[in-house]
């Protein structure tokens, strides 16, 4: 019967169901495009404006009447497509008028295919390729992208070093691209992509959408594995390590948490390791294989299908493999041998998180399926039903009704490719499954049956293999790179009423352009991600820094050029680490990534992938008031331990000694000392924010009136006892006593307060907290 | 420059188009008016609630709406509630479970029904978790529609770093106010000290020796930050980049909203829903929120309906009391209203597996201030279908009427909330007639 919920987590009613009747009528059907998207929607064929360079088309305007009323909730006013329907710029069928009027005459609208045959057909195929497929004028879209200015090499690659490794970048990397300009930047960049930092933050950027990491911790993940196909999923209880005793019982941990973190990760491994190993990404869908380390191997009794790497030092003699060395692996189950692997699609860790019921009969992985990897969001297709739209005849609403099939058509076919594996993750080959429900569409995908010879067990493989031909796999890889790199989501596409002009119109179009520059390289690169990654960070919206003062597109068109982000807690964390050499911690544990419940990550905005699953993107007072308590504490923890080291290796204070006092007795200002000021000032300014400012420039005048304004106070007012958490008394690296001369525990000056006052200052500033 | 100087430079400086600046001229008071709304996320069944239905057969085969009796039904008297018995009876005195906090709804309903106004027979016109979460709360399945509540706390404490604190629930602010997560009390110590290196609770906070930086230089440190801020927004050519600036500053400059929630604030905060409402009244009471979102889930219940359904309903309804009887023992009934709804309602019918499937009529109560409790409106048929109203009686009618859909109810709700007017409200219009509901 019917279902209009693929839902977060639940099931969907079998027996009578009220019905949504869509109003998008368009269709999903209309795929397999491709080509470039340039141009816009309007009453004469883009092209006809400046730049184009194609001759003005007239519109057939019948058939824009009816594209407008049936076609264009799905595929968008332009043609560009919309979560819910693909773009019609060269499409498949898009070759000739009598083609596409024929796959619209055959299966358009989605809801009601004989709605549209005939003229009707002919007509909106003729405006279809008039308005969407002819030559398309690009000149405004690309005019607004050539309008925002380029933050420079070496300001970009800070910012890149930071995002995407966690570090700072080298002298020697800032010394040749400053002098190697771009060139340098891009070679540096596939340096950066080869750092660990940079895998774990594909998984953090990847964990975002498929939220694996619910299951880190404890036995949350192997848990999910059954006993009786896995009767080793728990292999660290049967060594008989006595848990009682502390050395066999930290053997008997370490062996559970990376058991049980490997299984967790699957997923978000296998990002790992196409990457790693230059694959393409389209693995994701289509692996035969699942990643393991030796632990969850184990696991799996796979541990015999590879030569696992050995640390040179492991913490434990008897099991010196690698916990990150991950490698492919063939799962097979006790009870029916190898299963049909698909990527993340067949992960056990992947089909609980995204889980079904008896009711729901895989619809949600459907759902999720297709918002995941084909950016279609298919709740979009459920509209509004009418009032009093209420279906209690029809045998199966999800067959027989126009009202309930727009969605069921798009979502069953994908829901009944997983009949092979049930709610648990587990794989049942068909004979053994109990069969599928005969009031469901077949297997299949985007209007393609799934041919049953070769396929019945390994549908998901199947699955795999044609979504990966869909051109909306390969914007999904494009946008969620977009959106995890710069922090920014993809701009909706604009209303059909929009009109051509509106700045929400052109700022989409720019963003498209770049989108399809970025997709075109994904597919040259032969689904290798490397190239999208390189094309976002030297693209105009991640290094945007400001927008030409002559910019004729307007400031609305600009609101969304750039790439500022309140950093999440994993990304404020590893630039607390990489600036100053310190991690946030409390009791050993960092404040702002542990899961831990003392954890402020949450707080913070982030996520934990179980109930909080969106990220806050905008501060609020508790956040800005942690960011205060976070300055306060780093300010407090590097000041004395950074003077305590010699200039030449300090990270901070490498021009002044802190006994150099800004004021004199007199309260004048010293100007030799002055002079060193600034210069930290300017070393700090780089380091902590990424500006490179002039000792004149008014901000460092303003810390150093700052400056003035704290020792004056401190020196009138406060003891010269330092407080005694911030006080130096052991060595920083040791952990041993210092002698009396050597400990920092007095500032008679008040001048090392005055730098810790900097540093708060500096750490609560915008471009701190903000990327 | 204080707060407000910079904030006019900065308007002046041609930041007033992002909303948290753009608003500061329309409110400046702390909040004088509250609204909690309660999610029971997943989807109830209000026929174990407040609209029960009884164990009739239903005509066309398929079994009873409920497993308990008619008879069993409650009634809070001189008002037209009724309320259900426990889905499940031998939960209320088992101990199956425990950690049932409640053995039966009617203490809820006869010591808060005068107060109580029930809504029943709402169409949530769909059966889509996100999207019928989404048209509960914000009166409209549109995309980008914002949360009564958020748009609320905008109107009326735009300035307020914590105006909006949410447990979790449908918290969509479209970038108007930022909502803030609340959890447990341990924290806010060291946040609204950020200064003191021990804010343990013994810890005396006025002890110099406990600071890191004084007062003082935390001062001179806000004021070179505010300078910074009104540069930036002078300099920088980049929107979004002054409008990031501009949302940072807004929140940055701390009005004291912590310490003053720290002296509201209970030495132990309960766990779950309870804890919840405990620092929803706090924040009322320190006057530094307008708006709460509290929830609690496992109300989707497509298997053993009466079993889980009845532990998740007592756990509602034992936080809902709990958050009544807080608000009245603070002191703030007069200036306090309370919703509480769910993403849609279950099936009036039971699956295979026992368990209630999704359907679109649902109900929402409400009581606190500015509600005429006692009464129920709208209403639903035997078989649990929504029933057409009278637009003036609000009570369902054979004849012609209307179908009531929460744009009704949010149409009511910003009109008792005061926000009907307010231009950021008044951008997302919902197409619905006006109807009197909270009376």
């Amino acid at each position: 019967m019917l279902c209009t919920d693929f839902g977060a987590f639940c099931g969907e009613g079998v027996g009578m169901m009220r019905v949504m009747v869509a109003l998008l009528v368009g269709s999903v059907f209309l795929v397999a495009c491709s080509g470039d998207y340039s141009g816009g929607d309007g009453a004469t064929a883009p092209g006809a404006g400046a730049g184009g360079g194609s001759e003005d088309v007239p519109l057939n305007l019948a058939g824009r009447d009816q594209y407008l009323a049936q076609c264009a909730s799905c595929h968008g006013g332009d043609g560009q497509g919309t979560p819910s329907g693909p773009t019609l710029v060269g499409c498949a069928t898009c070759g000739s008028v009598e083609q596409l009027a024929s796959r619209i005459g055959n299966t358009m609208p989605l809801a009601d295919p004989v709605l549209c045959s005939g003229d009707c057909a002919s007509d909106t195929a003729d405006y279809v390729l008039a308005a969407f497929n002819t030559q398309f004028d690009d000149t405004a879209a690309k005019a607004v992208l050539a309008e925002i200015l380029p933050a420079d090499p070496v300001v970009t690659l800070r910012k890149a070093t930071l995002n995407l490794a966690g570090r700072l970048p080298t002298d020697a990397e800032v010394h040749n691209v400053a002098s190697g300009g771009e060139v340098e930047l891009a070679q540096v960049l596939d340096v950066l992509m080869q750092e660990d930092a940079f895998y774990e933050r594909l998984i953090e950027i990847y964990n975002d959408d498929l939220l694996q990491n619910k299951y880190l911790g404890g036995e949350n993940a192997v848990n999910l594995l059954r006993a009786s196909d896995f009767p080793q999923r728990r292999w660290y209880r049967d060594l008989g390590l006595d848990t009682e005793d502390s050395e066999q019982r930290a053997l008997f941990d370490y062996l559970k948490a990376q058991t049980n973190d490997a299984v967790a990760q699957e997923a978000l491994r296998l990002v790992e390791y196409i990457v790693r190993n230059q694959r393409p990404v389209t693995e994701l869908l289509t692996a035969d294989y699942m990643v393991a380390n030796y632990y969850s191997a184990r696991a799996y009794g796979a541990e015999h299908q590879q030569a696992w790497r050995q640390l040179p030092d492991p913490p434990f003699p008897e099991y010196p493999y690698d916990p990150d060395d991950y490698r492919p692996i063939r799962i097979a189950n006790a009870e029916y041998g190898e299963i049909p692997h698909a990527g993340v699609m067949t992960s056990a860790m992947f089909l609980n998180r995204f889980p079904t019921t008896e009711t729901n009969r895989n619809r949600h992985r459907s759902r999720m399926v297709h918002a995941l990897f084909l950016d279609t969001d298919v709740l979009q297709l459920s509209g509004v039903r009418p009032g009093e739209a209420v279906d209690l005849d029809s045998a199966t609403p999800t067959l027989d009704n126009p009202a309930c099939s727009v969605c069921h058509t798009v979502v069953d076919p994908v829901a009944a490719v997983f009949q092979n594996w049930n709610s648990r993750g587990q794989y049942q080959p068909s004979r053994h499954n109990g069969g599928w429900h005969s009031d469901m569409e077949a297997r299949g995908f985007n209007g393609e049956a799934m041919p049953l010879a070769g396929n019945v067990d390994r549908s998901v493989a199947w699955l795999g293999e044609v979504m990966v031909q869909d051109p909306r796999f390969a914007r999904s890889v494009v946008k969620r790179l977009f959106r995890g790199l710069t922090g920014q989501s993809p701009l909706p596409v604009p209303a059909a009423d929009v009109p051509d002009d509106a700045p929400e119109r052109l700022a989409y179009q720019a963003q498209t352009v770049h989108f399809n520059g970025l997709r075109d390289a994904l597919i040259a690169a032969d689904f290798r991600i490397e190239p999208v990654i390189r094309g976002i960070v030297l693209g105009p919206y991640f290094r945007a820094d400001g927008v030409r003062p002559d910019a004729g597109s307007g400031e609305e068109v600009h609101r969304y050029s750039g790439s500022e982000r309140l950093l999440t807690p994993e990304m404020l964390h590893r630039k607390i680490q990489a600036t100053l050499g310190l991690p946030w911690e409390r009791w050993g544990y960092p404040r702002l990534t542990s899961r831990r419940s003392d954890s402020l990550a949450v707080l913070y905005g982030g996520i934990d992938s179980d109930n909080v699953i969106r990220r806050i993107t905008e501060p609020n007072g508790l956040m800005a008031s942690l960011q205060q308590r976070m300055a306060h504490e780093m300010a407090c923890a590097v000041t004395a331990r950074d003077f305590f080291h010699p200039r030449d290796v300090r990270r901070l204070f490498r021009f002044v000694e802190r006994d150099d006092s800004l004021l004199d007795d007199s309260g004048a200002v010293d100007p030799v000392v002055r002079a060193h000021v600034e210069q930290t000032l300017q070393h700090l300014f780089w380091s902590l924010l990424g500006l490179r400012l002039d000792a004149a420039d008014r901000e460092i005048q303003r810390v150093l009136n700052l400056m003035i304004e704290v020792q004056s106070l401190g020196r009138a007012d406060y003891d010269d006892r330092i407080n005694y958490s911030c006080d130096l008394t052991r060595h920083p690296e040791t952990g041993e006593d210092l002698p009396g001369e050597q400990k920092i525990t007095h500032d008679a000056t008040y001048m090392l307060r005055t730098w810790q006052a900097v540093l708060v200052y500096l750490l609560t500033d915008y471009r701190f907290v903000y990327e | 420059m204080n707060r407000r100087d910079l904030l006019q430079l900065m308007a002046s400086a041609g930041l007033a188009t992002v909303a948290p600046l753009g608003s500061t001229a329309r409110a400046q008071s702390a909040p004088s008016r509250h609204f909690v709304f309660v999610n029971a996320g997943g989807g109830w069944d209000p026929t174990s609630l407040c609209d029960p239905k009884g164990d009739a057969e239903r005509a066309d085969g398929r079994g009873p709406v409920n497993h308990y009796r008619a008879d069993d039904i409650g009634r809070v008297g001189g008002t037209g509630i009724r309320y259900a018995p426990f889905p499940d009876p031998e939960l209320a005195t088992s101990t199956l479970r425990d950690d049932n906090p409640i053995n039966s709804f009617d203490a809820f309903f006869q010591e808060v029904g005068p107060e109580l106004l029930v809504i029943n027979g709402i169409d949530t016109e769909t059966n889509n978790h996100d999207t019928g979460s989404r048209t509960v709360w914000s009166g409209s399945d549109a995309q980008n529609q914002p949360a009564l509540a958020a748009l609320i706390a905008q109107a009326q404490a735009p300035e307020s770093p914590l105006a909006f604190v949410s447990n979790g629930g449908y918290d969509y602010a479209n970038g108007h106010i930022a909502p803030t997560r609340l959890s447990g009390t341990s924290v806010f110590r060291e946040l609204s000290y950020p200064n003191r290196s021990n804010t343990s609770g013994d810890a005396n906070l006025d002890n110099e020796q406990t600071y890191m930086l004084p007062d003082a230089v935390d001062a001179a440190i806000a004021r070179a930050r505010a300078d910074r801020m009104a540069t930036l927004a002078q300099q920088s050519g980049l929107p979004m980049r002054r409008a990031a600036a501009n949302a940072l500053f807004t929140v940055q400059g701390g009005d004291g909203s912590l310490s003053r929630l720290i002296d509201y604030l209970p030495s132990e905060v309960s766990n779950g829903l309870r804890g919840q409402a405990e620092l929803a009244v706090a924040a009322f009471q320190a006057q530094v929120a307008v708006c709460a979102n509290l929830t609690t889930g496992g109300f989707d219940t497509h298997g053993n309906h009466d079993r889980d359904a009845t532990y998740r309903m007592a756990v509602l309804i034992d936080g809902v009391h709990h958050l009544w009887r807080s608000i009245r023992d603070a002191g703030i009934a007069d200036r306090t209203t309370v919703f509480v709804g769910s993403d849609f309602g279950r099936t009036p019918f039971y699956n295979d597996g026992q368990g209630k499937d999704h359907w679109n009529a649902t109900s929402l109560m409400a009581f606190g201030a500015g509600v005429a409790g006692g009464r129920v409106v709208g209403g639903t048929d035997a078989d649990f279908s929504e029933q057409r109203i009278d637009p003036t009686t609000l009570q369902p009618t054979d004849e012609g009427g209307l179908r009531l859909r929460f744009a009704h109810v949010h149409r009511a709700a910003r009109r008792l909330a005061g926000v009907a007017d307010d231009s950021i409200v008044r951008a997302y219009p919902l197409d619905a007639e006006d109807l009197d509901i909270f009376g």
